[in-house]
This record gives structure tokens, sequence and C-alpha cells, in this order.
């Protein structure tokens, strides 16, 4: 059986039940008792008619006899009598008393059948000259008694239980009243009002709702909050390569000079490259960041996914000049944990950003060490570097190394960041080759060798 | 007319020097905020475009020092921000003019040349001198009515000398607006400009002033 989810149907319910129950339980007492009560009652009046008709009719000299309508019907209630003399002679009945004696017990109470109908019967017999007497009544009449006792007090049960369940489910009401203006304000809020709820007016009982709500509040204010900025930056970042492709589409229409055209329709060819791969990284970093499950927890080969990400990069890292490779150090069979293809997009940015930002004839080294539980993946370059202080500012979105020339998306390090962190990977940035450059240290759980 | 630009973005900045040298402008280009601040600091310019995130020193940064030191060229911002909270703290930092990217080229230089006219106190977009009228945002010069057949400095010439119409300007300070940075001065090249106009226009127009420099006198009218 499935329980009410509503607390006040639950109440109600719940409510009705126990005062039905205990209702009907004193009626059933007090029906009982009330037998109990009518019966000693009427045995009484049985043993007083008894007694009467001894004092009466007893005698065989007497000159009374017992009125025969003793017997009649009075109010449904008819007593019925015989008297008997000592030497076993019917003195006297009641006109609805049979010829034979009434009960086989002569003196006391007993219950006889007749017609199908059951009789309580009380005999008594005189200490002075033998004379029994024995009295009968229906004894269903006092069962019938009791009942109309115990009607009456069920009574206004009847009336009384709607009534009651009326006041019931006010009370019910006013008591569910704070948790029901609760409910209202949580429903009656802007999808876009994040403020935590009053916790003032919320009832005792609701409080660590209201206060798990506030902080469910928070963190989706927060997420709603940098996504919004997100989009803005995003918006904002295109406008640059948009403005730079609109702007040279319009000087190469305007040119009359054919040197002055090509290199405008260079410079929009170029514009578009970067609006595109703004574009690529930006989709890249949305789908990380909407990506809560940590992922694939399978053993990547970590230096052959290296050394296939530094051939694709070969061409870029040649046309400017730039020397890129794994180092010596390196451990070819280093196995560590994750997604293949988000470790290889990670490589590729880190060995993409470190190629852009290093001057011509620089180099770039790629380094993969096993060190414990930990695989440790290094990618240094001989660039200018960063200043300690500005180097937890590469991190963020949109921040690019300036004053470099370098035409970066500002994006390429967010996402590294991003894909360590669902990785679970420390990422550390530090020094880079030879006392100057950067580096950037991602720390990866080992995986077991399968061997 | 010289024009400082101040952008950091390679692609945009080497289009908007070009487009603005199209329409006659001299450019000279500034990468940063530092090198900005140093030109407004040492050279007189006809206008601004000033691009907000630059690095070293930020594009407002560089708009409020130069008004403090009493700069009043005018100055069109750049930006790829264009909120009205954005647009109302560049105006309210010195702007004249504000822009948002991406934007077309033909009214960067349109609102540049508006610009320049009302700083030079001139509303109206044609400059004339008697017989001669000059339209700045078609670049073509009438005389009598007639169209005359100019190169792109000889235009440039004429323009900043109708501009300071009644002053001296020297060969030096047109020099500098007709040239943009790194572009190389032909020695005698304003001799040769003012030379051709008068042969193309007539020999009154312009007047030379022995040592000091050219002059076309206010218009009698």
């Amino acid at each position: 059986m499935s329980h009410p989810r509503s607390l006040r149907t639950r109440l109600l319910l719940s409510l009705s039940a126990v005062v039905l129950t205990a209702w009907v339980t004193t009626a059933i007492f007090s029906y009982v008792d009330a037998r109990d009560r009518i019966g000693t009652m009427l045995d009484e009046h049985l043993v007083q008619a008894a007694h009467l008709l001894i004092h009466v009719g007893g005698r065989s000299d007497a000159p009374v006899r017992p009125p025969a309508h003793w017997g009649a019907e009075h109010e449904g209630h008819s007593l019925v009598y015989q008297g008997w003399s000592d030497d076993g002679r019917l003195l006297f009945r009641s006109a609805n008393a049979p010829i034979g004696p009434l009960s086989e017990r002569a003196e006391g109470f007993s219950i006889i059948e007749r017609d199908g109908a059951p009789f309580r019967v009380y005999g008594l017999r005189s200490p002075h000259d033998g004379v029994r007497v024995q009295v009968a009544e229906h004894a269903s009449f006092r069962n019938e008694l009791a009942a109309s006792v115990a009607r009456h007090l069920l009574h206004p049960v009847v009336f009384a239980l709607p009534v009651l369940a009326a006041l019931i489910w006010l009370s019910v009401r006013w008591g569910l009243a704070p948790l029901q203006s609760l409910a209202d304000e949580v429903r009656r809020r802007e999808p876009d009002n994040l403020v935590p709820l009053d916790e003032a007016h919320a009832p005792a009982e609701a409080q660590p709702l209201v206060v798990a709500l506030a902080a469910l509040f928070r963190r989706v204010a927060a997420s709603i909050e940098s996504g919004r900025r997100f989009t803005a930056d995003a918006a904002h970042e295109l406008r640059t390569p948009l403005a730079a492709i609109q702007t040279n589409a319009e000087v190469a229409l305007a040119s009359r000079d054919d040197d002055e055209r090509q290199r405008a329709l260079t410079r929009v060819t170029e514009g578009t490259e970067r609006a595109t791969r703004l574009v690529t990284q930006l989709l890249l970093l949305a789908r990380l960041d909407a990506r809560a499950t940590p992922p694939p927890d399978a053993p990547v080969r970590l230096t052959e996914l290296a050394a296939r990400h530094l051939a694709e990069a070969a061409p870029f890292a040649a046309s400017k000049t730039v020397g890129i490779g794994l180092s010596e150090d390196t451990d070819p069979d280093a196995l560590a944990r994750g997604d293949a293809d988000l470790l290889g997009v990670m490589i590729r940015n880190l060995v993409d950003n470190a190629i852009r930002y290093t001057p011509r004839g620089g180099s770039v080294d790629v380094s993969i060490r096993t060190e414990g539980e930990r695989v440790l993946l290094k990618v240094s370059d001989d660039g200018p570097g960063v200043p300690a202080e500005e180097r937890p500012r590469m991190l963020e979105r949109f921040h690019r190394g300036r004053g470099t020339g370098a035409e970066g998306s500002g994006l390429g390090l967010s996402i590294v960041a991003r894909i360590a962190e669902l990785h679970d990977a420390e990422l550390s940035l530090g020094e880079g080759l030879r006392g100057r450059g950067i580096s950037v240290r991602i720390g990866l759980a080992r995986a077991l060798s399968r061997r | 007319m010289r024009v400082l630009l101040v952008e950091d973005d390679e692609l945009l900045g080497d289009g908007i020097r070009t487009g603005l040298a199209q329409a006659g402008f001299a450019v000279a280009w500034a990468h940063d905020g530092e090198e900005a601040r140093q030109a407004l600091a040492v050279e007189p310019f006809d206008a601004v475009v000033l691009d907000l995130g630059l690095p070293k020193v930020d594009g407002l940064t560089v708009l409020r020092k130069a008004r403090r030191e009493g700069n009043r060229v005018p100055v069109l911002i750049l930006t790829a921000v264009d909120s009205v909270d954005d647009r109302v703290a560049g105006l309210d930092a010195g702007a004249d003019d504000y822009l948002a990217k991406p934007f077309a080229l033909a009214e960067l230089q349109a609102r540049l040349r508006a610009l320049v006219r009302r700083s030079k106190g001139t509303g109206e977009p044609q400059l004339r001198h008697g017989r001669v009228v000059l339209d700045p945002a078609l670049r073509t010069v009438t005389f009598d009515g007639r169209p005359v057949e100019l190169s792109s400095r000889e235009l440039a010439t004429l323009h900043e000398l109708l501009l300071n119409a009644g002053r001296v300007l020297s060969r030096s300070q047109l020099e500098e607006k007709l040239y943009g940075w790194g572009e190389e001065i032909e020695s005698n090249a304003v001799e040769v400009y003012v030379h051709h106009l008068r042969k193309k226009l007539y020999p009154g127009l312009i007047q030379t002033v022995r040592g000091v420099g050219y002059l076309i006198p206010k218009d009698a009218r």
C-alpha cells in the first residue's frame, strides 16, 4: 500500500482514525458495562418479584392471588411466574406461564429456552411453608436495553465525526501554514531570483530544508554567473577577429593597389582562421564544462600519445623555427589513467601554446616521467616566460600572453586546466628550460601495468 | 590628417591602418597603452582611434591621463565591449565618439572626418575656398564645379591647408600630417605637391611665406 505523500492528508487520516477508534472503543466498553449493570438491576427486580409473590400468594389460605395481568406484556417487558405448594401443587401462575415447572432448577438463577427464546429464571422457596415461586423474563430484553444504551452513546458520533473531521482539517491546515507559505514563496519565485529564503519565517522543522535550499541557490547562482560571464566574454572575444576580417575585406575592396589588396585578403583569411580556432576552442571548453562525470578510467600510453601530437605539431613548429621533441629522461612506457582523447587534447593545447609563445629559434620540450603513483607530464619552453606573480592569471579564460605578438585564443590553458580537473590531476606552473621560459606540469594518476 | 591608432591586435590594426590611409589619413600605430601615451605626449594628432583592452596600460587610463594633461585631441573609442555602461564610462573619461567592433571601415572613416571637422570648429562637411571645393568624404576637389584630378598626397596637402586656412603651416608640420609612422618622406615632397596644386588649380591659391611655410588665406567671403 502506498502512503499518501501529502502531509496534510496523512495527518487528517491518522488523526481521524485515532479519534474514531477511541470513540468506538468507548462505546464498546459502555455497552458491556451497561449490559452488566442492567443485568444486575433486572436480576434484583426478579428477586424482588419472587419475594413479593411468596409474600402475597405463597400462603394457601391467602385471600389474594397475584393478578393475572402481571404476566401481560408491559412495554415489551413481560414477567412469567408460577407458584407451587410444598407438596407440588400448582398454586398460581401468570397467564403466559406453562403448566409444568419453568426451570428444573428450583432455586437461584438459571437460563432456560422456551419457544426458541432465552429466559432468565429465578426460583425461591419460602422457609415457612415450603411454597416455591419461579419468576422469569425474556433474556433478550436486557441485551436490547444495553444495545439501546450503546446506540445512544454512538449516535452523537455520527453527527460529530464530520464536524470533528472539519476541525481536524482546519487544525492541520493551521499547523502546516508556515510550510505552505514557504512552498508558496518558492513557487512564486522568478527563475532568476536566487536570493536565499527567509530563515526567520520558516518553521524549525523546515530549517534544514531552507539551509539546504540556500546552499543549492548559491551553487546554481555561481554556475549561472560563470556561464553568463563566459558567454559574454566569448561574444566579445569574437568581435576582434570579426572586426579584423571586415576591415581587411573593406580595405581589399577599396584598394587600387594589387600588393595592398593581396595583403588585405591574406589578412582576411588569417582573421577567419583565428575566428574559427576561437570558436573551436569555445565549443570544446563548453563541452568540457558541461561534462560532470569523470572520464573513462582506462590506461593510456602517455608517451605514445605525446609523440603522435608532437609529430602533428611539427609543421607549425617548423614554420616558426621552434625545435620540439621529447626530453631524454622521458619514460617510454609511462601508463597514466584517464581518457586518451581528452589527454590528447590536453597535450595538443600545451604543445601548441608553447610553440605559439616561443620566439623563433626557441625550443619546446615534452617530458613524461613516472614518479611513485603519479605520471608527470611536463611541457617546457625557453620563451620569454611569465613572472611568477602573473602565472595564476594564465589559467584564466581569454587571458593572453601580451606583448608577444602571438595570436592565441586565450583558451588553451583553460582547456588544459579543465581536463586536468576532470582527471583529478594537479596542475602547476614553473620555470621553463635552462632557467628561462615557462613550464606546465600535470600530475596524473598512474595506471597499473597490464603485463 | 594625422591619426593615432592605438590597437594591439595585429590583424585588425593592419586593416585599420591601411583603410585609413586609403581615406587619406596619415596613421601612426601604437601597439600598447605605453606607446600611445608617449606618442600623445610628444606629437600633435588630429584624432585618436583608441582600443580599450590594451596591454601594459589600458585605453581608458591613457585617455584620462591625456585629458588631465590638457590634450583636447578628438578621441574615438573602438572596443569589443559595447554595453551601455561601458559606452558611458568611455565617453565620461573624455572620449568624443564610440564605435563597437565589428564596424564598417567607411563608418570609422566618416566618424573620424566628423570629429576632425567639429574640432576645427566647422560643421560643414565640404571645405570651400572661393572657386575651390574639397569634399573630404568623397575625396574629390572641384574648381568652378569641374572635378580636378589630384593624387592622394596632393589632396591631403590641400585638405590640411584648407582646414588651417589663415594659418601658416611649416614644411615639417605638413609632412607630419601627410605621413604615417614608418613611411619614408621624400625630400622636397611638400614643395612638389604645392607646385602641382598651384598648376592644377590656380597659382594664387597657396601662398609661400619664405622661410616659414605655406598658407591659404581665410576665404574672403
